[in-house]
């Protein structure tokens, strides 16, 4: 057995206290008698040791304070219980494609395991956003029972709360640096049509703080397909730290051809010719004229849901009923459903099962613009949001926690269904229900936003664009744009609780503790009645 | 709560009543009410007891003849009219208006044990409704109180509108000390005169024997003895440890009653009261036990009807 608040447990102290006042409130009192002609030879208070030793509503007040001191203190009993768990938190997302990513988890491990004693387990937890705040990774590590808490992550924080232990994700100590900055990533690109007919691409480089002296980096535009024909190149000096513009022009005769290979949809790459640590903000995707999504509703979709859906989608108006064929696309399915192909799906949505247990929303969390708390289940990457079969595999055999930030707050949704399996419920649950609200359309129209990038004019849109704090290689404050999510296995079964048992116990108690004076009151008085009326 | 009840919140508080006064607690207006029907009422009672079925000593006096009735099943034979019967060849029987003389004697405990727990304003009202149903019977009604080791008539009457002044004299004598009934038993029963109706209104506790009732055999005696069994002492709650003061002695003991104590002291009570019943029974009285709980009405159709 153990505890999940084990100060709950001081409660017990008050025993002695409703011990000691129990019995002075039975003191003897004087009492005037009719007569003593039937109390001769009747024991006297002061032999009365033996008589009083068992008192029933004594024991029940004990009985009733000791369940509440018990159930103050979370007691669980199980094979969750019996195993001590140290839960580590490991700030992972894009940071795992940076070099020696694996390397510096797994020292950090190593130091962690050298610090517990041997028979304690590690629930490793992998955060997969990207720059999530300390506050948020914090929150993770503090969810569930665990002996001991731990967070992996690039940035510690300046004043970390107790309870909590806090270790270096130390990317440094295994970087084989090449010359001139550590990393350099393109942190913005534009798209501004040329007076002959053409496209001039701008890019934004930065360079991370890490490294020595300057390096030439080269930014390569090259045309739609993996092996895409160059267009234009053009190179910049970077400085570690520093930021640099390069504007690349196409010719028209280069745009009409980008335009005849992909209708409709021009496709370029902006890439660098350079291999740092961080590959992932290395490249950009441009696509031309994606400026709505097709939604594709899940047949076994719960009729209410759907419908509500099919009404934002309309409501918002960049979102409309579609099929597979055109990109990009949102689909929707229902929790616990096997997604498509993974490959082909952008972004999913899946709601809560009608009369899952709901998850309380607060009302400044609801959706806007600026902070869209889109549903994104575990992997992001490339670009996508999508919902990977080893995330749905740990759905289904482990713990998924999922969660968004309003502010500096974290909100874990966490729903534990029986079978000790954790599922994630979707924003479209809590109270009120997203989907009865005003905000499902934008919410839809963030997730647009999501699937097809940002505007970066001329009709153009970005796609795996970086924010700029990934390529810097440290928090700049904010988190990824309001979602998170974590995963991990279970280190055990699920204990079982006795908090609620205890509770009612403790309230029977004392309850019988009131009921016991009454009853031997009533029994007296009846008996008596009788007595007087034979 | 139990230790207010058993200390006497139910008991009247003394209070000054003048000569004259009514305690309205003994007394209240519906008592009143209810004491001004008893003439009434009597006979209403009666005739709802079947003929045959009551069991009386006599429906009148011997010289007081006020004509015949056809015979009913239970008459006394010796009313038989047999010159009639001989002569018409009909079974009648003579009737005979009641004597006035019969005496009806009523006489309470006065101990301090009978202010506890309701039983005085009970025996009170009991004593008084005897004390009424006796005059409306056109007898003489008398009522005596012992107390203190003495046994003092209170009031004595044979009209209805005398029934007052043994209200009054009710009123003003309030339970206190012990009844002495080793004492003061004797005595009354030494003064009865044969053939008395005579009630004896107590809570029995009292170490007395219960032989001293046997003076009032031979004397054609019959009557009642009255017996208010207050539920707090003949079947007490588990009132915990206490420190218990006798109401009549003042005496004090340390007790602990819980609830075995309590089923003891209830079997103690019966096996008390059983002995005083069969003890009355012998002597050709009533046992009659009221609960200090039981409305007047019912306490005076008992009266009428279990009295003999």
């Amino acid at each position: 057995m153990s505890f999940a608040a084990p100060l709950g447990l001081l409660g017990l102290l008050a025993l002695p206290g409703i011990w000691w006042l129990h019995r002075r409130s039975r003191a003897p009192r004087a009492v005037t008698v009719a007569s003593l002609l039937f109390f001769t030879d009747l024991p006297s208070g002061s032999a009365t040791r033996r008589a009083r030793r068992f008192d029933p509503v004594l024991a029940l007040l004990l009985l009733g304070a000791a369940a509440a001191a018990f159930a103050a203190a979370g007691p669980q009993v199980g094979r969750g219980a019996s195993r001590r768990m140290a839960r580590v938190v490991v700030e992972s997302g894009w940071l795992r494609g940076a070099r020696g990513y694996e390397a510096a988890v797994e020292s950090a491990l190593a130091g962690i395991r050298a610090e517990l004693p041997g028979d304690v387990e590690l629930d490793v937890v992998t955060v997969t956003p990207t720059a999530s705040s300390p506050a948020y990774l914090e929150t993770l590590a503090r969810l569930g029972a665990a002996w001991q808490r731990y967070v992996i992550a690039r940035v510690l924080p300046a004043a970390p709360r107790p309870g909590v232990r806090w270790w270096p994700l130390d990317l440094e100590a295994t970087w084989d640096l090449p010359p001139g900055p550590a990393n350099v990533g393109i942190v913005a690109v534009g798209v501004v049509p040329t007076d002959t007919g053409g496209l001039r691409v701008q890019t934004t480089l930065e360079a991370s703080r890490e490294g020595r002296g300057a390096a030439d980096v080269t930014v390569v535009v090259t045309g739609p397909g993996s092996d895409g024909e160059r267009l234009v190149a053009g190179t910049t000096t970077l400085q570690p730290g520093g930021a640099a513009g390069l504007a690349l022009e196409l010719t028209a005769e280069q745009r009409t051809a980008v335009d005849a290979h992909a209708p409709g949809r021009g496709l370029l790459r902006v890439a660098l010719g350079r291999e740092d640590v961080l590959p992932a903000d290395d490249t950009v995707d441009l696509e031309a004229g994606a400026e709505t999504a097709a939604l594709l509703l899940d047949p076994g979709l719960e009729s209410e849901v759907a419908s509500a859906l099919r009404a934002a989608a309309e409501a918002g108006g960049r979102m409309r009923l579609g099929d597979a064929a055109r990109g990009p696309w949102i689909h929707v399915i229902r929790l616990g459903e096997t997604p498509p192909e993974a490959a082909g799906v952008q972004a999913l949505v899946v709601p809560a099962p009608s009369g899952h247990r709901g998850v309380a929303v607060p009302a400044r969390a609801a959706p806007v613009r600026s902070s869209s708390p889109l549903v994104r289940d575990l992997a992001a990457e490339a670009g996508s949001v999508r919902l990977s079969p080893a995330a749905l595999d740990a759905a289904r055999g482990g713990t998924m926690l999922l969660g968004w930030r309003d502010g500096d707050q974290t909100w874990p949704l966490l729903v534990e269904l029986p079978g000790g399996v954790l599922l994630t419920a979707s924003l479209l649950d809590g109270r009120p229900p997203l989907r009865t609200t005003p905000f499902l359309p934008l919410l839809l129209d963030n997730l647009v936003d999501d699937v097809v990038g940002p505007d970066i004019g001329a009709g153009w849109r970005a796609h795996r664009l970086r924010p700029p704090s990934l390529t810097r290689l440290v928090r700049t404050g904010g988190g990824p744009r309001g979602v998170a999510t974590a995963e991990a296995a279970p280190a055990s079964l699920p204990a079982h609780r006795l908090r609620q048992p205890l509770l009612g116990l403790a309230a029977l108690a004392l309850l019988g503790a009131w009921l016991v004076p009454v009853a031997g009151a009533l029994t007296g008085r009846a008996r008596g009645l009788a007595a007087a009326r034979r | 709560m139990n230790a207010r009840r058993a200390s006497g919140t139910r008991s009247t508080p003394r209070r000054d009543v003048g000569a004259g006064a009514l305690d309205p607690e003994l007394f209240p207006a519906s008592f009143l009410r209810l004491l001004s029907l008893v003439p009434a009422a009597v006979p209403r009672l009666h005739a709802g007891v079947a003929d045959g079925r009551r069991a009386v000593r006599g429906e009148g006096g011997r010289f007081l003849f006020r004509g015949h009735r056809a015979y009913r099943p239970g008459d006394d034979l010796k009313r038989v009219d047999w010159n009639v019967a001989a002569r018409l060849g009909r079974v009648v029987v003579r009737q005979l208006d009641p004597e006035r003389d019969l005496v009806t004697e009523v006489w309470l405990d006065g101990s301090a044990s009978m202010g506890l727990h309701g039983v005085r304003v009970a025996s009170a009202r009991l004593a008084a409704l005897a004390f009424a149903i006796a005059v409306a019977g056109r007898g003489v009604a008398r009522l005596g109180i012992l107390q203190g080791g003495e046994a003092r008539p209170l009031a004595e009457g044979r009209e209805p509108g005398e029934v007052r002044a043994a209200l009054e004299r009710l009123s003003a004598t309030p339970p206190t000390g012990r009844a002495e009934l080793a004492q003061t038993l004797p005595r009354v029963v030494r003064r009865l005169a044969r053939g008395t109706r005579f009630l004896l209104v107590s809570d029995l506790l009292t170490r007395t024997d219960p032989g001293v009732l046997h003076g009032l055999a031979g004397r054609a005696v019959r009557g009642a003895l009255v017996h208010v069994r207050a539920p707090e002492v003949h079947a007490p709650e588990p009132l915990g440890a206490i420190v218990a003061q006798d109401a009549e002695t003042g005496e004090s003991r340390r007790l602990l009653v819980d609830a075995r104590v309590a089923a003891e002291v209830a079997a103690r009570a019966q096996r008390h009261a059983d002995l005083w019943a069969h003890h009355a029974r012998s002597v050709g009285l009533r046992y009659l036990p009221f609960a200090p709980s039981e409305r007047s009405e019912d306490v005076l159709r008992r009266l009428v009807l279990e009295v003999p």
